[in-house]
């Protein structure tokens, strides 16, 4: 079992005092820095840290996961729900790799749905309610409770880094109080708090989080090693005391019933569900906000960076599009112990007194509290395309970037990160290939690909339209996609393994029963392949159907429908793989293509691309260019 | 036919010829090292031996061959690999353009690779990245002319197909909006509006059929020749249009002929002068002269029979039977009809009329010959009739779908194979297209 060892105990050959000059020079002079000794070491307890070192710890490293608090782990920053469309596909896909968040949303939701369900299969996407503290705890004591890890709380002031043949090496970190932490691999998820200001009104505070500071030495740290950082800007919405809500003046949002889990693991949810409320702003709220605009930091020019175009502010939605006369309002709680609510659709940096004005003008908040205003914050983020696919940094080597820190945003983005480092971190120390998935294999993979390839112009988010093959991306295959890959890196348990194998012979089964029957005259295949035809359907014709699952006998169905659309597809996800193929060395001469489109060649400095497939997606890069590539890569 | 090594001296040279003969003009040329190096029309080989040039005898050399399509232009292909001595690349050259090879024009190659299918256009556009600017502008404007007259409607359908996915993909991925992104009647009918366009696109393209652009024939010779009269007697002769298409050929007199079908532009150009002075107008005119003539299909050389050969109508004589874009025309047959300059010439009279359906005959003959703008324009409105053809049977699987309540990430499908099917000829989707789209249109924001 994982347990940290005083320096002195442990013999290394790697000194760190030559990195400490404020040290040397005496300012602050200590007796003895104490050294800890791990495989891996994680900065950040979010969503992605805490998946990050689970998934390092189950593949067998000793892990230490250090953060600033530990009163926030796995906290939620901003809404209080899990999933989404796209987003719900990726908590699903976490799971089947053995991740931390389907069980935990599994524990602590109020409230269950399964969106697009009119829509197919595909788009088919849960989305969870969470009771905000009790989710935090879960994870916490998940955290507490997983071998090989220790969660300490500690404040990260330095990265270390040694000179190798190959390259600058991390070693560790140096945290508050003189001790240093060892480890070969260093991941940092240290999300919105890099560099941290938020914004209320013209009022403005250092820190990523209300009530909580900043982070300066890893800030300071990354600019020595000299990474590229650049600036996003994000919002939150006020928070409501829900007795002082008039509900009969609003819409209710029911869950759904039954509730259908996020985990493979997760048989059934008990818990009793809670309803979200809708409400709409109106001109009047539009006039005012219009009216005070110039105090708003977005408008004023007091923020310059770049938010997110899916998620805009109020202020936002009534400059953009004053067409609409009305703007809806989702009012969430935050937890089953508290009656605090989250208002869902009216992000806002105004002033306190316009925040105090709207809620007055809109239906149902008449008498509403505002318990927390809304704010903006900006932050630091290191431009993604300084990554590898197994988001280790291309400048250092054991160090890996996850979450908010490569500009994207969602807990489902950060938790899919954060598992995906903290298993190529494993991986590298155990010489085990890397865990890359492919696109066509998981939207983890469109994901991490987008990322490295494109970088980020805004901060990223999932859509089902990035994921080219989306038709077999489906929430419900997402163990059998992702179980097996997991299962030789140590990921994922017997259990899960167990689920996954029983799960395939019953599909055997039904396809077995399936392919032996017919309807009309032609193959019951076929007539389940007609949009209107489900399950249900072919249990009334042939009874005997009946026997088998009826939620997996339903998967069985979507792969039919599906099958001549993902056959069709097969043919470029081969002829991509073939690109895929085409590696492109380490440290290629781009300067030695002489027509090469001087666009291209700083696009394909700056990412670096491993394969000509990944070339290919680079934004702004031309088929053309490709060509060219290719001619010279022969 | 073109040098395909670097210039200068180097321990390798290439001669590439690609074209249906090229086999055949190498042949007789050609002694195998042993009878495994013999030629074989049937398969590609790469076989030793020796190239006959009788300036230098027996030339060492390798030669790969692709005597059927397999090859980068789809043509049969021959490479001469060889001594790397520029002497040696010439005289090879000039033994084969004897033997009727021409020389290629920059980035021929890539072009007919191009237009062989072999290549889109983009890939033609990388390729001609390749060759120095000077040189390409020729090819770019072939490229240009050939993807033109197509690429903006395209670009609108694309546009179209673009927004209705946008719309489509943002009411998949934004169910919690309280936004209608696009009711199932209206998806069916912009659907059908997009079905209705691009066959409109199609049938217009079938109209057009095969034509681009129309070739130059260009009346050349010394001043005096006789040219402009035989560009009036020949107009007359031909039913004869005056050019709607001014700007082409504007410093010119031209009439545009249609003789039996095969329609041309007939130009006169300004006189050779035999001794070209330094920057007077007239060397001006003759750089203007000179564009034409790089830019016309045929040359007829005229030469007057009336009176002796000029030196430069000597030089050119010399040269053209190795000049299949030359036809020598010999004028003003009337006045001497004894004098021949050119045994192979096609003899003419403008003053009695005489001559001058066989040339015009001979002319319409050569133009379907060179065929490169047939050929070219064919296959790339082959290419844009099978695009747009396969990407209207995906929108009419997507309006099946849409219609029979098929799902509408089904329907999304559809509608980006076919922009994947458009994508051939004008570029490729990528998501942020859609995205910014989508954010452009709707306030999305839970």
């Amino acid at each position: 079992m994982a347990r940290p060892h005083p320096t002195g105990l442990i013999a290394r050959g790697i000194r760190f005092f030559s990195v400490l000059p404020w040290l040397e020079a005496g300012q602050r002079k200590s007796p003895m820095t104490v050294k800890y000794t791990y495989d891996v070491v994680v900065v950040g307890a979010g969503h992605a840290g805490t998946e990050a070192a689970a998934a390092a710890a189950r593949m067998g490293m000793r892990t230490a996961l250090l953060t600033t608090n530990l009163d926030t782990v796995g906290q939620m920053s901003c809404n209080p729900a899990i999933g989404g469309v796209a987003k719900g596909h990726i908590v699903r896909e976490v799971d089947a790799l053995g991740g931390i968040m389907g069980q935990a949303i599994d524990a602590t939701g109020i409230q269950f749905r399964m969106l697009n369900r009119r829509k197919g299969p595909a788009m088919h996407s849960p989305r969870a309610q969470a009771d905000k503290k009790a989710y935090q705890h879960w994870v916490k004591s998940f955290i507490e409770r997983q071998d090989c890890l220790d969660l300490r709380q500690e404040v990260v002031e330095d990265l270390l880094t040694v000179e190798t043949d190959s390259g600058l090496q991390v070693t560790g970190v140096l945290v508050r109080g003189n001790a240093i932490y060892e480890a070969a691999a260093v991941i940092l998820t240290t999300g919105t708090f890099l560099q941290a200001l938020m914004h209320t009104g013209e009022a403005q505070s250092a820190g990523g989080r209300a009530g909580e500071g900043t982070t300066v030495g890893i800030s300071r740290a990354l600019q020595r090693l000299q990474f590229r950082v650049e600036r996003f800007k994000t919002g939150t919405p006020p928070r409501l005391n829900g007795r002082t809500i008039d509900y009969a003046q609003c819409e209710e949002q029911p869950g759904e019933e039954p509730p259908q889990p996020f985990s493979f693991l997760t048989k059934k949810i008990e818990l009793q569900q809670l309803p979200c409320w809708i409400t709409y702003t109106n001109q009047s709220v539009h006039d005012l906000i219009r009216a005070n605009l110039h105090r708003a930091p977005m408008y004023s020019g007091q923020i310059e960076s770049t938010g997110p175009r899916y998620c805009p502010s109020i202020e936002d939605k009534v400059v953009r599009f004053s067409a609409k006369d009305q703007h809806q309002l989702f009012l969430e709680p935050e937890g089953r112990e508290t009656f605090e609510v989250y208002v869902n659709g009216v992000s806002t940096s105004l002033p306190r007194d316009v925040q105090d004005a709207m809620f007055p003008l809109i239906p149902g908040l008449q008498r509403a509290q505002i318990m927390r205003y809304g704010y903006a914050v900006e932050y630091d983020f290191c431009p993604p395309d300084q990554l590898k696919p197994t988001l280790e940094t291309k400048l250092v080597q054991g160090l890996f970037f996850a979450g908010q820190l490569n500009g994207t945003t969602g807990y489902e983005e950060a938790a899919a990160q954060g598992l995906v480092a903290g298993a190529n971190a494993a991986a590298q120390l155990r010489g085990l290939p890397p865990l890359i998935l492919r696109r066509e294999e998981a939207y983890i993979g469109v994901l991490v690909d987008d990322l490295v390839t494109c970088g980020v112009d805004e901060p990223y988010r999932m859509f089902t339209s990035r994921a080219e093959y989306r038709l077999r991306l489906r929430q419900d295959n997402a163990d059998r996609r992702l179980t097996l890959l997991g299962e030789p890196y140590g990921l994922v348990d017997a259990t899960r393994m167990q689920r996954l194998t029983d799960k395939s012979c019953e599909i055997e089964r039904i396809v077995a029963s399936i392919e032996q029957l017919s309807y009309d005259g032609a193959p019951l295949t076929k007539y389940l392949r007609r949009p209107e035809i489900g399950w249900p359907d072919v249990c009334q014709i042939h009874s005997e159907l009946s026997e088998f699952d009826p939620e997996i006998a339903e998967q069985v169905t979507y792969d039919i429908k599906y099958a001549g659309y993902v056959a069709r597809q097969d043919i470029d996800v081969a002829r991509q793989q073939r690109l895929s193929e085409k590696r492109i060395p380490d440290g290629f001469d781009y300067a030695g293509i002489k027509h090469l489109r001087v666009e291209a060649r700083e696009k394909l400095l700056r990412v670096r691309p491993v394969t000509l497939d990944q070339a290919g997606r680079i934004s702004g890069i031309t088929p053309a260019d490709l060509t060219l590539l290719m001619a010279y890569l022969k | 036919m073109a040098i395909g090594s670097a210039r200068g001296p180097a321990a390798r040279g290439v001669v590439r010829l690609s074209g249906p003969l090229s086999l055949l003009v190498v042949a007789p040329r050609w002694r195998p090292l042993s009878a495994a190096h013999e030629l074989n029309s049937n398969r590609s080989q790469v076989v030793q031996g020796t190239i006959t040039i009788p300036s230098l005898g027996q030339v060492p050399a390798q030669l790969c061959t692709w005597p059927n399509q397999r090859s980068y232009t789809r043509q049969p292909t021959v490479e001469i690999h060889t001594i790397g001595s520029p002497i040696v690349l010439d005289a090879i050259i000039e033994e084969l353009c004897q033997a009727g090879c021409r020389l290629a024009r920059p980035g021929e190659f890539t072009l007919r690779a191009f237009l062989a299918g072999r290549l889109d256009l983009t890939q033609a556009e990388a390729v001609l990245g390749v060759i120095d600017a000077k040189d390409a502008v020729h090819l770019q404007q072939s490229l240009r002319q050939l993807a033109g007259g197509l690429s903006h409607p395209l670009q609108e359908i694309r546009a179209l197909l673009l927004d209705l996915c946008a719309d489509l993909e943002a009411g998949l991925d934004f169910v919690d909006e309280d936004i209608s992104f696009l009711t199932i009647d209206e998806l069916k009918s912009r659907i059908e509006q997009a079905e209705h366009v691009v066959s409109s696109v199609l049938d217009n393209i079938k109209d057009r059929s095969v034509h681009t652009e129309i070739p130059i024939v260009a009346i050349w010779g010394v001043p005096n020749a006789g040219k402009s009269n035989l560009l009036n007697a020949l107009s007359r002769s031909s039913i004869s249009i005056v050019s709607p298409q001014a700007g082409t050929t504007r410093d010119y007199v031209s009439h545009r002929v249609d003789w039996h079908g095969s329609v041309f532009e007939l130009v006169d150009t300004a006189g050779i002068e035999d001794v070209p002075h330094s920057a007077t107008p007239e060397s001006l005119a003759q750089n203007s002269t000179q564009e034409l003539l790089d830019r016309a299909a045929l040359r007829l050389l005229c030469v007057d029979t009336s009176r002796a050969l000029t030196v430069w109508e000597r030089n050119q004589l010399a040269l053209s039977a190795s000049m299949p874009d030359w036809i020598v025309v010999e004028t003003k047959c009337d006045i001497e009809p004894q004098r021949v300059h050119d045994p192979h010439a096609m003899r003419t009279s403008s003053h009695l009329g005489a001559g001058l359906s066989q040339l015009l005959g001979t002319i319409a003959e050569r133009l379907a010959e060179a065929s490169g703008s047939d050929a070219r324009s064919a296959s790339t409105y082959t290419r844009c009739t099978n695009a747009l053809q396969s990407a209207l049977e995906s929108l009419q699987l997507a309006r099946w779908l849409a219609e029979h309540d098929g799902g509408e990430e089904l329907v999304a499908s559809e509608i980006r194979t076919s922009l994947a099917h458009l994508s051939d000829v004008v570029g490729a989707v990528y998501t942020n297209d859609l995205l910014d789209r989508v954010f452009s249109r709707f306030c999305i924001g839970k």
